[in-house]
């Protein structure tokens, strides 16, 4: 189990030792393994990972909406102190109107074609709140100016389909924004649009974290997005967390070697002829190897690494699941890279 | 000789049954471009300015509605049907969504095999090739019984570029090939198309939206907006900084993986609505979102021109973004 530092100041959402699992054939997914992490307010925390490594499953979850036949089935998180496992559809519905707000990546997929914008928001606003029509609808124009939509009060009466996707975008966070919720949860919000719609959006994000205090879970894909708007990171590989740390310490010394080889190859990072990469691939979940998961992509791999690894603290909110950093409080700077490459290949935990 | 010339090519699309001025779409308006041999030309731009259009009419999948394509020197014929030109030529398309360019129901040995049905080879000889094919992206060999289905989608991106260089291609046109990709696959697969250019005489034509991938693609980089070439830099890119305002603010909106660099500074954010490519802005057509837009600039169209050595730039203030940039945004402070 993680071994975790006592949360320091107050946290808006607190996860601890979440399991989130999908049955399937070939055997239980754990998608999500044993996550916990604390979220305090007008903070932005950051989630990267490959693909399939449970960034979504971990969203989902936390707003109880995972996709069946996947369940969570061990863990807390708590929100303003109320364990929202706990509670019943009908009040997880509620919670998700007005405390934690949500965008995905798809906006359009998001709203139904065959209604007005207008008419949706108008829906989502008096769900929630004991509010008349009219008031309903002067909150709306309010958020959708708030969000920088031109002409909102006339823009309302348009459908889905009649705006490009950064405008349905604003749309659906001016729509979680309606009961100022204390937590965002975004799941690639900005992955579908270009990127000088990105930068609006992002400077918007930015605006709800600063200004109204709300705390932000933010899953990218886009390490550029993770340094301008998070304070904090976690990375994911194959369900479990494997580092967490303030934004500038990943950026500066990342502490696990996954970590360390993503930031690698990054093309503004890179001056030579070509890209630094991580080699291999990830593990298939139902196939997981015994000890680290990373162990047939890691030039660092050594005999210890068979066993698995817990997440452990270094040292400045810094925690890492490495058998390597653990041992030497950081992640050394590379040996010649193929002295690591022949040993891994020797011990046969090469992947290709 | 030039691989291929393009003379002020147009791609223009009819929506619909009656020809009114909106129902046209601009995909592409008088593009003027050459793409030499062993050279990388990079394309970048929003979304709907053009680039898949001008990818397909280098390939020769699509026809221009006016202007010419000239390969090697000999132009391209009206009367080909668009799929021939691209046989006859040499050249091969990859798309974002790999997985569409394998069947799902014919095995991954098939797909990359299809190519070479028309070059009378064995079967046995065929599926050394498509071995061989299979080894030079980096997939193992008993990937060629596997089903599209059983791969990851890295995996299925490599058996498209497999597919792709199956026909030894003289140029590769190379769209949002890895867009779709995580990250730590983006990496590898922008590794292989360099190593395979490395080792075979192809070119590529690398269309992203994601400067920095383009940027460290490319030896040329061609900036589209809303159907034209607004910037060509023909040199690679750290002795020149873009330069037309577009390019500028483009570059700006991007962030960089860094926090130190991210913290410090501040971006341009575009704040104009997006145009239409059926209802164009008169005069330049970045005039309606552009930070440093004048007078003239709703009134004239600036052509590409070379503003230095190596840069053409379609602008009528280019190299004075900066001291304009400060004026607009001091005036803006106080009215
Ligand atoms: N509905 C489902 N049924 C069964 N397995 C699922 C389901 N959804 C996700 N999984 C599995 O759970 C794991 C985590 O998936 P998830 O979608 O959370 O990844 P992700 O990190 O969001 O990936 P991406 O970056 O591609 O969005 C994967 O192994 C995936 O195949
Ligand atoms: N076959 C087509 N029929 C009608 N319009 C098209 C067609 N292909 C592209 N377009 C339009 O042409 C413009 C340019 O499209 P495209 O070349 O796909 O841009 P990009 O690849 O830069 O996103 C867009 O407005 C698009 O909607
Ligand atoms: S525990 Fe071992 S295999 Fe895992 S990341 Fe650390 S060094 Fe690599
Ligand atoms: S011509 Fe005018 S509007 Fe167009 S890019 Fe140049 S300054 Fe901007
Ligand atoms: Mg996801
Ligand atoms: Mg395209």
């Amino acid at each position: 189990m993680a071994v975790l530092a006592p949360a320091s100041g107050p946290s808006v959402l607190s996860v601890r030792n979440l399991v989130t699992v999908y049955p399937g054939r070939d055997g239980e997914v754990v998608a999500v393994d044993d996550v916990s992490f604390e979220l305090s307010p007008g903070e932005v925390l950051g989630i990267v990972g490959d693909s399939g490594s449970g960034k979504t499953t971990l969203a989902r979850s936390l707003l109880g909406l995972v996709s069946t036949p996947g369940r969570i089935i061990g863990g807390e998180i708590e929100l303003h102190g109320r364990d929202l496992l706990k509670l019943s559809h009908k009040e997880m519905r509620q919670v998700r109107g007005r405390e934690i707000g949500m965008i995905f990546q798809n906006p359009i997929r998001s709203f139904h074609p065959g209604f007005t914008i207008g008419w949706q928001l108008i829906e989502a606003a008096t769900q929630h709140a004991n509010i008349s029509r009219r008031e309903a609808t002067e909150k709306i124009v309010e958020a959708l100016t708030w969000v920088g939509m031109p002409e909102p009060a006339e823009r309302i009466n348009d459908y889905p389909h009649q705006f490009s996707g950064g405008m349905l975008q604003r749309v659906m966070i001016a729509m979680s924004l309606l009961n100022e919720p204390a937590v965002l949860i975004a799941d690639e919000p900005t992955t579908a649009l270009d990127v000088t719609i990105q930068a609006q959006i992002l400077e918007l994000i930015e605006r709800l974290a600063v200004d109204r205090g709300m705390g932000v879970v933010l899953v990218t894909h886009n390490l550029g997005m993770v340094a301008s708007l998070c304070d904090r990171v976690i990375v994911m590989y194959v369900g479990q967390i494997v580092e967490e740390a303030p934004v500038e310490t990943v950026f500066r010394t990342p502490a696990h070697p996954y970590a360390r080889g993503l930031l690698d190859s990054q093309p503004d990072r890179s001056t030579g002829k070509r890209l630094t990469e991580v080699r291999g691939a990830s593990p298939q979940m139902t196939e997981l190897p015994s000890g680290c998961r990373f162990q047939n992509r890691c030039d660092y791999v050594e005999e210890k690494c068979t066993e698995p690894p817990a997440l452990a603290d270094l040292s400045h909110g810094q925690k890492v699941r490495c058998w390597i950093s653990q041992r030497h409080g950081l992640l050394p700077t590379r040996l010649a890279d193929s002295d690591h490459r022949d040993r891994a290949e020797s011990t046969g935990l090469s992947g290709k | 000789m030039s691989l291929v010339e393009l003379d002020r090519v147009s791609v223009h699309f009819s929506r619909g049954q009656r020809r009114t001025r909106s129902d046209t779409v601009h995909a592409l308006d008088d593009v003027t471009l050459t793409i030499n041999p062993g050279e990388v030309l990079g394309i970048v731009g929003e979304s709907g300015c053009g680039k898949t259009t001008l990818g397909r009419v280098i390939v020769g999948l699509e026809r221009p509605t006016s202007g010419e394509v000239v390969v090697r020197g000999v132009k391209r014929s009206r009367n080909q049907r668009p799929g021939a030109n691209a046989r006859n030529d040499g050249f091969q398309m990859v798309y974002q969504d790999a997985a569409g360019s394998l069947n799902p129901w014919k095995r991954i040995g098939w797909s990359i095999g299809e190519p070479l049905q028309n070059e009378g080879l064995g079967k046995a000889e065929r599926r050394r090739r498509v071995t061989e094919l299979l080894d030079q992206v980096g997939l193992p060999g008993q990937m060629i019984d596997r089903y599209p289905g059983e791969l990851s989608g890295g995996q299925q991106q490599r058996a498209a570029i497999a597919r792709a260089l199956a026909s030894k291609p003289r140029l590769i046109v190379l769209d949002e090939a890895v867009s779709s990709l995580d990250m730590s696959t983006q990496a590898q697969v922008l590794n292989l198309l360099k190593d395979l250019a490395d080792q075979h005489p192809v070119n590529y034509v690398f269309i992203s939206h994601d400067i920095a991938a383009v940027d460290f693609m490319s030896d040329r980089i061609a900036v589209m907006y809303l159907g034209k070439i607004v910037e060509l830099q023909n040199s690679a890119k750290d002795t020149h900084p873009l330069v037309h305002p577009y390019s500028i603010t483009l570059r700006s909106a991007v962030p960089v993986p860094d926090p130190a660099v991210e913290k410090g500074r501040s971006r341009i954010v575009l704040t104009g609505p997006v145009a239409s490519a059926s209802d164009l802005p008169s005069g330049c057509r970045f005039h309606t979102r552009c930070p440093i837009a004048q007078p003239i600039c709703s009134e004239e169209e600036p052509e590409l021109t070379e503003h230095q050595l190596d840069t053409s730039v379609a602008c009528h203030f280019a190299g004075e973004f900066e001291h304009l940039y400060r004026r607009s945004s001091n005036s803006n402070t106080q009215p």
